[in-house]
Parts: C-alpha cells; sequence; structure tokens
C-alpha cells in the first residue's frame, strides 16, 4: 500500500488556475441570469425588473428560466473599495450571521485542493482581530447583531467587510440583511455563491491580477 | 415491540395547554399530553434542546467557545464546565443564529424555497419532505420515478455529508493528506450534482408532483461510484493510521433509546427512516442497515463508510428503475386542507416534519431535525472526555446548526 505521501503525490493535479484562466466548471445557477426574450419570467424573490436582474436578491433557483438564462460568467460580485495593502497577504475571517449552511460550505471550500486559496496567499484567521478581511454570510439574525458588531470593532486597519450571498446582501426570501449593522466593502451575490465567485471577489478587492 | 415505541421523538408545544407528542419511530402519530411530568425526561429535553448540564465545586472552570470562532464552521455556543482537561459538563446554546424561518402563512411555492434555505446542504431531504407531505393532502398518488428520483438526490447528498464528516474528523486529526482528498472528493460530487441538477445544492429541483426542470440521471451511479470508490482508497489508508483511529476509539461514547441516524446505528440500535417512510419507500430497494456496537465516535464513523457504499449501490438500483421523471409546473394551484406528518433519514437520522394546510397554505410547521437529537447526544457524550476530544464528539455527530432554528 503507497504512504499517504505517495498516494498524494501521485494523485491527479486537480488545482485550478483561475483566477489567471477561466473557471473550468461553474454551477450555471449561481451566474448571473440574463434576458432571452421567451416569455415571462417568474421570480420569487422580486429580483427581475423587466429585463434586468438584481443579482444582491437573486436567489439562484432558476424559477426563470426559460425567459432568463445563466450567463455563466463567474464575475458577479461589485467591489466598492479595495486594498492592496493586502496583495501578497491577505487574513479571512468567516462570520456566520443567520446562514442555512451553504454560503459557510462554499467559502471553506477555498481551502480544498481544486481551488487552493493559499496559492494565491490567501488564508482563513481564528479570530478577526487577526482578520483584513470579514467575510459574513448569512441573514442578520437577531442573536448575530452583537457579535457582528464586535466582530467588526475587532477587526484592524486597513480592513475590508465582505457580504457573500444573497441573505447577507438583501436579505433574500429568509430575512434581513447585515446592511443594518455594517457597511460592506465588496458584495458577492448568490444562493449560495460559487467558490470561482468568491475567490474572484478576493483577488480583486486587493486589487490582485485576474 | 419496536425498537423505541415509548421514546417521544417529537414534541408540538400547544401553548400552555401542555403537548401534543409523537412516540416511536414508525410513522407518525400525535397524543396530546397534559401532564408536565414528561418535561423531566431526557428524550422529551432533547426533542426540545433542553440539557442537565451544570458543575459545581471547587476548582471547576466555567467557560464559553462561541458563537462566532475559528474553529466552528456555524455559530453556535458552548458552556463548558472543566476540572483540569476533563470536560465535566457542556450546555450548548444554538439560538445565537436563530432565523426564525417564516414558513407558515406562505403559499407552497415560496414555502418550499424557504424550506430549501432551512439547512442548504440537507435541503433535498426536507424540500421532499415538503413535497411529499402535500402531495399526500392533495391525494396524489407519487409518481414511482419521482420517488426514486428523489431517492436518488437524497442518497448522493448523504455521501456528500458524510464525506464532509469523515473530512473534518482527518482535519482535527491533523491527517492533511487524507482531509485535503476527502475535501477534494466532496467537491468533485458537488461538481457532479451541480452539471446533472444545476445547482450545487440542489436548489429550485424539488416541486409538487415532479421535479422543477429537468435533470439528468442516465450514467449518474457510475459516476458516483468513481467517487465512492476513490473514497475507499482514502478509507483504507485512514483506518491503518493509529493516529486516526486512537482520537476516535472510546470518544464521546453514548447509549440512548432516543437517539438517531449513525448514532443510534453506532449503538446497535436497528433503526432508519428509510425502512419506515411510508412517503419514500425504499422496499424495492433493498436497503442493507449498517449496524456497529462501540457507540462511539469511531463506530459512528464506521457506520457512515459503511452507507457511502450502501448509499452507491442504491442509487445505481434506483437508476436501473427510473423511467420518465415528471416535471412540475413552478406555481402549484391548489386549495386543499390536511394535516400530515411525514419522516425521512437525513444524513444526521431521523427527522420530522408537521405540516397543516389551509386552503393550499401553509398554516403551520413543525420540525424536529435529526440535529437535535445529535447535539444532545454531544452534550452528555462529551462528559468525562478530554477538552481535544471536542471536536472529535463535535465533528463525529455531523451537526448542522441551521437546522435548529426556529421554523414559524
Amino acid at each position: 500500500m503507497k504512504t499517504w505521501l505517495t498516494y498524494g503525490l501521485f494523485s491527479k493535479r486537480l488545482t485550478t488556475k483561475f483566477p489567471f484562466k477561466a473557471a473550468e466548471e461553474l454551477p450555471v445557477w449561481t451566474t448571473m441570469p440574463v434576458s432571452t426574450g421567451a416569455g415571462e419570467a417568474i421570480c420569487p424573490a422580486n429580483a427581475i425588473q423587466d429585463t434586468s436582474v438584481d443579482m444582491g436578491m437573486c436567489i439562484s433557483c432558476g424559477y426563470c428560466s426559460p425567459a432568463f438564462e445563466p450567463d455563466g460568467n463567474a464575475r458577479t460580485s461589485i467591489v466598492h473599495s479595495t486594498e492592496k495593502a493586502f496583495r501578497k497577504s491577505f487574513h479571512i475571517y468567516l462570520f456566520d450571521a443567520g446562514s442555512c449552511g451553504s454560503c459557510n460550505l462554499e467559502v471553506k471550500a477555498l481551502v480544498n485542493p481544486y481551488y487552493d486559496m493559499s496559492r494565491l496567499g490567501i488564508s482563513f484567521c481564528a479570530t478577526p482581530k487577526h482578520a483584513d478581511a470579514l467575510i459574513v454570510v448569512g441573514v442578520l439574525a437577531e442573536g448575530m447583531g452583537e457579535p457582528l458588531r464586535r466582530a467588526v470593532e475587532a477587526l484592524p486597519s486597513p480592513r475590508l467587510v465582505f457580504a457573500v450571498g444573497a441573505c447577507a446582501i438583501s436579505g433574500g426570501i429568509i430575512g434581513k440583511s447585515i446592511s443594518g449593522v455594517v457597511e460592506t466593502d465588496v458584495i458577492v451575490p448568490g444562493c449560495p455563491p460559487n467558490p470561482f465567485t468568491i475567490l474572484d471577489a478576493l483577488q480583486r478587492s486587493r486589487g490582485g491580477k485576474h | 415491540m419496536m425498537v423505541g415505541e415509548d421514546v417521544i421523538t417529537g414534541v408540538f408545544d400547544s401553548g400552555g395547554r401542555g403537548y401534543e407528542v409523537s412516540y416511536g419511530f414508525g410513522i407518525p402519530s400525535w397524543k396530546k399530553v397534559a401532564d408536565h411530568a414528561i418535561e423531566g425526561r431526557e428524550d422529551f429535553k432533547a426533542c426540545v434542546g433542553k440539557y442537565d448540564d451544570k458543575a459545581e465545586g471547587a476548582d471547576v472552570l466555567n467557560f464559553t467557545y462561541g458563537p462566532s470562532t475559528g474553529g466552528l464552521t456555524e455559530s453556535i455556543k458552548f458552556n463548558i464546565y472543566t476540572y483540569g482537561e476533563r470536560i465535566l459538563s457542556l450546555r450548548p446554546e444554538p439560538s445565537y443564529k436563530d432565523r426564525k424561518l417564516q414558513v407558515s402563512g406562505s403559499g407552497l411555492e415560496m414555502a418550499n424555497l424557504r424550506i430549501e434555505r432551512y439547512c442548504g446542504p440537507l435541503s433535498p431531504f426536507y424540500s421532499g419532505m415538503l413535497a411529499a407531505a402535500v402531495e399526500s393532502v392533495m391525494g396524489a398518488d407519487q409518481d414511482n420515478d419521482l420517488r426514486l428520483a428523489r431517492v436518488i438526490m437524497n442518497e448522493i447528498s448523504r455521501i456528500s455529508d458524510h464525506i464532509h464528516v469523515i473530512a473534518k474528523l482527518a482535519e482535527g486529526a491533523s491527517q492533511n493528506v487524507a482531509y485535503n482528498l476527502l475535501f477534494a472528493l466532496r467537491e468533485k460530487l458537488l461538481r457532479l450534482i451541480a452539471r446533472r441538477f444545476g445547482h450545487r445544492y440542489f436548489f429550485g429541483i424539488n416541486g409538487f408532483g415532479g421535479l422543477v426542470r429537468s435533470a439528468n440521471f442516465k450514467g449518474i451511479s457510475s459516476e458516483v461510484r468513481a467517487i465512492v470508490d476513490e473514497f475507499r482508497q482514502i478509507w483504507i489508508r485512514l483506518e491503518n493510521s493509529r493516529i486516526f483511529i486512537d482520537r476516535i476509539q472510546g470518544t464521546a461514547t453514548l447509549k440512548r433509546a432516543w437517539m438517531v441516524g449513525p448514532a443510534a446505528r453506532a449503538s446497535g440500535t436497528h433503526i432508519d427512516a428509510r425502512m419506515e417512510s411510508s412517503f419514500l419507500r425504499y422496499d424495492d430497494l433493498d436497503l442493507h442497515v449498517s449496524i456497529s456496537s462501540g457507540a462511539d465516535t469511531l463506530a459512528r464513523t464506521l457506520v457512515r463508510v459503511d452507507e457511502i457504499s450502501e448509499s452507491a449501490r442504491i442509487i445505481e438500483r434506483a437508476e436501473s428503475m427510473i423511467r420518465e421523471v415528471p416535471v412540475a409546473g413552478r406555481t402549484t394551484k391548489s386549495e386543499v386542507n390536511g394535516e400530515i406528518s411525514v419522516r425521512a433519514e437525513t444524513p444526521g437520522g431521523d427527522s420530522l416534519m408537521r405540516v397543516t394546510l389551509a386552503k393550499g397554505i401553509i398554516e403551520k410547521i413543525y420540525i424536529r431535525p435529526s440535529s437535535l437529537q445529535n447535539l444532545a447526544v454531544f452534550a452528555y457524550a462529551i462528559r468525562e472526555n478530554l477538552l481535544t476530544d471536542f471536536t472529535f464528539g463535535y465533528e463525529g455527530l455531523g451537526i448542522h446548526i441551521s437546522e435548529l432554528g426556529g421554523v414559524l
């Protein structure tokens, strides 16, 4: 039996070249739906007005198809401010304000060998005190308002705050967004956003190559 | 007598007039109980999330862990009472991230979309339960192909969740090659789900009377089988690692009649809602229920390892039987009234849902998720273990905190 080391070494290379090359395999229903002109769209989240889609409200349910179809582009995030100080080393802290659990897993997926965010100098840290950015997922649950405030206060400067997923950005179809407690620098739409989109947002927020 | 026939498995608070209680693990039926003496029972407390936790005495140190900390993927607070390195007692407080998910008063489509987001990683289970409950109240015969489609989605989700649990245990034991390979395997599975169902977590797929969009089932079992075979290769190495086995053997041992899922089966109890479910039958799929006897984290892991292979076999059988899955409309107009309780065997175990419909609107909904029982298992099982066992006791139960929030 091969040892762990040889087994690991001889396993097929999995890591993506994204963001320097295109994403290999995007889950379509996390990207921006665009109008096809084929009939009337149903949108339970009220994200569609005429032919435009508010991605902050889109819950990636696919109910708008065939009037709208996803464009397959990973870049759906909106970066309001960037911080170049994080170009070489970027420590992020995941904060769950009241999620269904899937945004958490998509953010955590960035460490698996397919995405391996450490190759870009990005890593998780165990406390907001050591973090450059707070990655907030989920709606604002009543009990998480105060912990969120305290986590933001604990962040050293310079810092960035990300709202990841429709729940954090707009409340989606579940509850309140986090906007009443904290101002966000980057929004990453999707329900949940796929890891490529999250990685793209992280990279752009620090003015990195993409 | 069936296993756990007198065990309380669900508690519906009737608002000061006592409780409606579901007993046993079979097809759910509810009894009114005005006697508040049941509040002292451990199985009752497990269903409502209360625990006997206080430990006092000289040199007992009480500290909190959470609600948000790097070691936890979801927000929850633990009050931990220790003497030296030993955990004397522990009280979980999962209410911090309670979203108070509003489902009652919703039309069927909105209720379905919200229930999918009750616990994202387990969405096919809960949306499938809601859909089956509504279909049953409507009096519709369940389409056999739809049943098989739901079985396939649930079993893929079970494999994904079990791999995640084992990966977290490997991470805790610093088995970094294993944990990276296992997380990669789970990613491979999520990509398969996205290719075939359009969404990595099955959102927007389960409808009433059919699937909302068409899914590609052809050849799915061979793709799943390849992933499971790869998993077996990793597991063979992991089970030969003394470092890994030492961390989970004898950790968080507990045997109780009210336990569900892998925790119950790891203590020798032969229960599995898939054998009993009236809405999602497995009787033509030759389900083999995995049993172990150690009642510790190792035994729970062995049950999960067995279940991964069993799920792959079930998917193969279901794919060979599936023909054409009906496609449901995105809106369902119905004026039906009625009440029904349904069960499903989620990866964490038996989950119970009770739904009341009035004129096609969800009037009331109650869910007793498997994570509620598993959190109680953790609270009791971690006693007399060391602080360093915390990760293995907790992660080995596959608890989803989002499941512990209220559904209104």
